[in-house]
């Protein structure tokens, strides 16, 4: 037991700049920024509340490295301290084997971290302790807040805050994130740990026992383990963070089978061969416990945490007897037919909310929009007539930015009505729904999310696709989300439906988004049994508890969600409206987007591919590839190519186009090449440009395909 | 026919609960089932099931979905209808 906590006092000893090797540049900021606190806790344990409640506006969000898995750092500078705030991936445990597990578990041993604060939901506290227990086995500065302490007190519930902080041996905070209550105290108490870098004597006290079997089995492993790496120090440090990891939880790792720990115990002097101990321990002790190592570790964890519960919590009122109201809300919201009703009911007005509401937010982008073009290209215009900066900040800058600026209400919308669902827990319940139709598509229940938010537009929906655990669910999730008609995609129908169909573009419309889902839906199929067999993984999912939606932080989840899509969509789309400009301009002194321009002569080559779909036009190609950048773009294209306004544009199209013609096209518009935007973040999340390639090939397929079909029977039914 | 029997979590009706009797491995979604508190002796309540989508659960204070396939790989012992729901209840 010499060293019974990794790398002792490593931290404190750490000047700004002497960073050990196998940090990243992202550490070594932090670092320098004060103490670094970091919050660990199971999901809806309200540690996204606590994490606003310190840090204020002072957020940055990006992904822990190599993995899909959000990264949350804040900087907290109230009640005079200075912290550096990371908000770790909520989990329920730390055996690594998820992405969220794996990089909340990494941290907490590379000592990155002055001190672990430990968020616990106090109203349902013994599952919670479970992870606390974890976080004391692993040796580290913790500091357990007890939050929610309102909705513990409202179900008559009184906790012994001293008794819980003397038995786990670390200090025990009561909170109220949401309000802000009691997040001083516990940051003043986590600052108090932070100095000392390590559990002080008598800290931590608290020892989960597993047994006599067991516990000779890990002490063996522990000695063998601890010797192996005195024998190690002298060497190269290794990168990996479990070089710090106290033995004892080393060795019960082991045990389980965790295979990470395994993987690093092989490199140890004499590794092997522990590794050969420890198999041969865990098969004595499964004969002797008569179950599985984990499902002993596991279990034993739990009963201590519900003798910890049972010890400190005090019943005032007794637990309602029998069914509770959220109960029986939740067998009529999970019904597969009423629930599914329900389902249906609440999304058709989450589109209602975002369409109507933003109806006169965007009329009033675009009009911003316009306005400025139109002085700009006054102004300019004046500077240098006909000129080359004109045509630039005009039909390029003003009309590129005014595209997305035009879809940020709707954007925006989306997901405060999203935020609202997903705090007041129906989320999960929605999930839950929908789980057996997708499975029949290979997927599962928490795919449904990413899909809906599709609609809204496809950038957000393929982010989403992070809440799915395996990587083939998620990169299925990802590959079928474009074919969602997202909103950009309706502008494209309006003008076209509105010029052909007159009184039927309704249903015309959506009968172009059941395409999309419809397409998705054999996409999904075929990807699931051609491309990335093997079963869809379990589902698991907690049902948090139904709660009253708070709009402020709805407000502000819409606003970190929908200013991140900006930013991303927003990159990508000024460098397309670059591409698109020269490509309109170019050679210099042709008619802008004219015949003779590069797109005209791009778009006289493509045009006699599109013919069998019955639009053969180089204006029809033209705007098609313009969509690329954006879908909405077609409509401008459009304009641009055909030299006329949106007053005479339908008149226009009606020359041009046949009704069948016009169907097909929308068929074209909906299904082919996802937008730039899309593009990068598939490439982003699924890893590789592989996907992304794949992506843009099987929907430039998809598309043309479905057009042809669409046109030639019409054809052969006599429409035209 | 009210003893005590061996049942699967997937065969439970709404109403129904059991002591868990063991959860088979223990790796992947099942250990992420533990985690949740789904370990021997532990009590289970059924709040919904159907032959579709997940098996909704009462543990303690937490609510939680699980999977059919998972829930087949949960083994309880099933009590005794008792008086939490008087009648014959719930049917799915």
């Amino acid at each position: 037991m010499t060293r019974k906590l990794g790398a002792p006092n490593a931290r404190s000893t750490l000047a700004c700049h002497e960073v050990p090797a196998g940090r990243t540049p992202a550490d070594r900021r932090s670092s320098c920024a004060g103490r670094v606190v970091a919050l660990a806790g199971n999901p809806n344990s309200g540690k996204t509340s606590l994490f606003n409640a310190l840090t204020g506006a002072n957020q940055v969000v990006g992904n822990w490295p190599g993995v899909t898995v959000e990264r949350k750092e804040g900087r907290s500078r109230k009640w005079g301290i200075s912290a550096t705030v990371v908000d770790l991936p909520g989990t329920y445990d730390l055996t690594g084997q998820s992405a969220d597990e794996a990089v909340a578990r990494d941290y907490i041993l590379s000592g990155e971290a002055d001190v672990i604060v430990n968020v616990v939901d106090g109203a349902n506290l013994e599952r919670h302790l479970y992870l606390s227990l974890r976080l004391l086995e692993m040796g580290t500065p913790l500091v357990v807040a007890l939050n929610m302490m309102d909705e513990a007190r409202g179900k008559g519930m009184r906790i012994n805050t001293g008794a819980l902080s003397r038995r786990l041996g670390v200090p025990v905070v009561e909170t109220v994130a949401t309000r802000g209550q009691g997040v001083g105290d516990l940051l003043r108490a986590a600052m108090g740990l932070a100095g000392e870098g390590v559990l002080a004597a008598g800290q931590g006290n608290l020892k989960v026992d597993y047994g006599p079997a067991a516990e000779r089995e890990i002490a063996g492993l522990a000695k063998s383990i601890d010797a192996a790496r005195a024998e190690e120090r002298g060497r190269e440090p290794g990168g990996t963070s479990l070089q710090r990891a106290p033995a004892r939880w080393l060795a019960a790792q082991l045990l389980e089978g965790d295979a990470s720990v395994t993987r690093f115990v092989e490199t140890l002097p004499e590794g092997p061969a522990i590794q050969a101990a420890a198999a041969a321990g865990a098969a004595r002790l499964e004969s002797e416990l008569g179950e599985d190592v984990a499902a002993h570790t596991v279990r034993r964890r739990f009963e201590v945490a519900r003798e910890l519960a049972e010890a400190v919590v005090f019943r005032v009122a007794a637990p309602v007897a029998g069914t509770s109201v959220s109960d029986r809300v939740d067998r009529f919201v999970t019904h597969p037919l009423l629930g599914a009703g329900l389902l249906l009911g609440v999304m058709w007005a989450v589109f209602k909310f975002t369409f109507t509401a933003g109806a006169p937010l965007t009329g009033l982008a675009a009009g911003l929009v316009a306005a400025l073009g139109s002085a700009f290209g006054r102004a300019l215009g004046a500077l240098d007539p006909g000129g080359f900066l004109a045509s630039f900040v005009v039909d390029g800058l003003v009309a590129g930015v005014g595209s997305v600026i035009v879809f940020v209400p709707p954007v925006f919308l989306l997901f405060f009505a999203l935020s609202v669902l997903e705090e007041s827990g129906y989320m999960a319940r929605a999930a839950c729904v929908t789980d057996g139709f997708m499975r029949s598509l290979g997927l599962q229940g928490k795919a449904f999310i990413p899909l809906v938010l599709g609609f809204g537009c496809n950038v957000p929906a393929i982010l989403a696709a992070r809440t799915l655990e395996s990587p083939r669910d998620r990169l299925t999730t990802i590959l079928i989300s474009p074919l969602m008609s997202c909103s950009a995609r309706l502008p494209v129908y309006t003008l076209f439906a509105g010029a052909f169909f007159g009184a039927r573009q309704g249903l015309v419309v959506f009968s172009l988004y059941l395409l999309g889902v419809i397409m998705a839906v054999v996409m999904a199929r075929l990807l699931t049994r051609r491309l990335l067999p093997g079963e869809s993984s379990d589902f698991v999912l907690e049902l948090p508890p139904y709660r009253l939606p708070s709009l402020t932080r709805a407000a502000r989840q819409m606003w970190f969600r929908g200013s991140a899509f900006i930013r991303k969509a927003g990159t990508m789309i000024a460098l397309g409206v670059v591409v698109m400009w020269g490509l309109s301009s170019l050679p210099w002194g042709v008619d802008y987007a004219g015949a003779d321009s590069l797109l005209g002569r791009l778009g006289s080559v493509l045009a006699p591919l599109l013919e069998p779909a019955g639009f053969g036009r180089w204006q029809a190609a033209a705007a098609l590839i313009f969509g690329v950048l954006a879908k909405e773009f077609v409509v401008a294209a459009m304009g641009l190519v055909y030299g006329a306004g949106e007053q005479a544009l339908p008149a226009l199209l009606a020359l041009h186009f046949t009704p069948l013609a016009a169907t097909a096209f929308m068929v074209m518009a909906l299904l082919y090449v996802p937008c730039v935007a899309t593009v990068a973040a598939i490439r982003r999340e699924s890893g590789s440009w592989r996907w992304a390639v794949f992506a843009v090939g099987y929907s430039l397929l998809l598309g043309w395909g479905m057009a042809v079909v669409v046109y030639q029977v019409g054809r052969l039914l006599g429409l035209a | 026919m009210s003893a005590e029997r061996t049942a699967f979590l997937a065969e439970l009706k709404a109403g129904e609960s059991g002591r868990i009797l063991g959860v088979a491995g223990g790796h992947g979604a099942l250990g992420r089932l533990m985690a949740l508190g789904f370990v021997r002796g532990r009590e289970v309540k059924v709040i919904r099931n159907d032959s579709l989508g997940p098996v909704i659960t009462a543990l303690g204070d937490s609510r939680v979905a699980v999977g059919r396939g998972l829930a087949w790989k949960v083994r309880l012992s099933r009590n005794t209808r008792s008086a939490s729901r008087p009648g014959k209840g719930v049917s799915s």
